[in-house]
């Protein structure tokens, strides 16, 4: 690799490794797997920098990288990641997080709640929720239909309701009718 | 705002909420050139530890098809091959794919002679792209960059196949075909000589050929 190419691909790391790694630990529950999911997926990067540079839209790119490293670990390696009894990690009043403690648990807790979906619903949720994708590229990034998004999107968030609530979002979320007006 | 759009904005609050604290490590891109170059190194060498990954299946035929390449144009020399519908499909009729680990690094061009056609076809899934080659410029194009990977042995540790292509040559009646794989993921061409580092050309080229902007990724 040329010092040029050594150069961007340190510059794009710098610019995208904190979104990588948050990601990451949204699908795998822990920030010390999520490093080194992204490490491995930048290791996948890296010796065809050159290529992938060029493209309009690097970041897809990385993105199937990393989810296809999260998705093919977890099949072949069967990484288990702990998963924890929910009620162990049930704040009693989190409708406040008034201090660095509380943030703590409640992060946990998210992360927790998280890390008990299937992965690929977990792939689904990171990928729309958080990086924002579209129903259609989410689906061309986990090489699914956009059927199969909708339906692993809606049973997530099935799951999730009643357990993200309004102490981290403001916004309180709907009890019964979410699925239905969706 | 509807109760869905508040429950999604709910949703994306709590993700982005959940991690926001997190930073990455500021070492990270060093660790990755360490680490891949001391990768490469080691696979090119000996290329031994880690997960094997080979393209077991049947590398042959794309005779078995369901798919017929768009661009396909008659030939006098004889009739090309169509591309199977997924990889599972080929049934292995050209040149079988060897997973046995050479001891030697092939030291034959991956397309020997003259082929007459090429049938080129991109997997990912399913199959994602195909094209067939018949122009000589393009041939011959097609058949310098496969001759441009240079042959080494044992075996890469490339755990992610997303992609992968199959390129068919097809060469004078009473000539077999002979079939090359090309994996992004492995940076590999592989025939049933053996295995070869595929120059840089072999991608673009397919990328060109079947019509997709980034086939790696897909």
């Amino acid at each position: 690799m040329h010092m040029s190419e050594q150069v961007a691909f340190a510059e794009y790391v710098a610019l995208r490794r904190d979104t990588w790694l948050r990601a990451a630990c949204l699908l795998t529950g822990d920030p010390h797997t999520a490093e080194d999911l992204v490490q491995t997926a930048l290791l996948r990067v890296w010796p065809r920098w050159q290529r992938i540079s060029a493209m309009q839209d690097v970041d897809a790119y990385v993105r199937k990288v990393l989810m296809n490293v999260f998705l093919t670990s977890l099949r072949r390696r069967r990484w288990r990641e702990i998963s924890a009894d929910p009620q162990a990690y049930e704040p009693t009043d989190r409708h406040f997080a008034a201090t660095p403690s509380d943030l703590v648990d409640e992060r946990m807790h998210l992360r927790h709640v998280l890390a008990d979906l299937p992965p690929r619903q977990r792939a689904v949720l990171v990928l729309r929720y958080y990086l924002d994708l579209s129903e259609a590229d989410t689906a061309t990034t986990l090489g699914c239909s956009v059927g199969t998004v909708k339906s692993q999107a809606s049973k997530a968030t099935t799951r999730l309701r009643g357990r993200v609530d309004a102490a981290t979002s403001s916004v309180v979320i709907p009890a019964e009718s979410t699925k239905e007006s969706r | 705002m509807s109760e869905s759009d508040l429950y999604d904005r709910a949703v994306r609050a709590a993700l982005h909420h959940a991690v926001d604290d997190l930073h990455a490590s500021p070492d990270l891109a060093q660790r990755v050139e360490t680490k891949g170059a001391a990768r490469r190194r080691r696979n090119r060498g000996l290329g031994v530890t880690g997960a094997i990954v080979l393209v077991a299946g049947s590398v042959g035929g794309v005779l078995a098809a369901s798919h017929t390449p768009s661009s396909v144009s008659a030939t006098s020399v004889r009739q090309l091959p169509a591309c199977a519908a997924n990889l599972s499909a080929h049934t292995g009729t050209a040149g079988e794919y060897a997973p046995e680990i050479p001891a030697r690094a092939p030291d034959v061009p991956v397309v020997p002679g003259k082929p007459v056609a090429a049938v080129v076809c991109r997997y990912a899934g399913g199959l994602a792209g195909s094209a067939a080659v018949t122009d000589q410029a393009q041939l011959a194009a097609l058949q310098s960059a496969m001759n441009g990977s240079k042959g080494y042995t044992g075996v890469v540790n490339c755990a992610l196949i997303v992609t992968e292509s199959r390129v068919t040559f097809v060469y004078p009646q009473g000539t077999p075909e002979l079939t090359v794989e090309f994996i992004p993921a492995c940076a590999s061409v592989y025939t049933n000589v053996g295995s070869y580092w595929a120059s840089a050309d072999v991608g673009q080229l397919i990328t060109g050929l079947t019509g997709t902007s980034s086939p790696s990724a897909r």
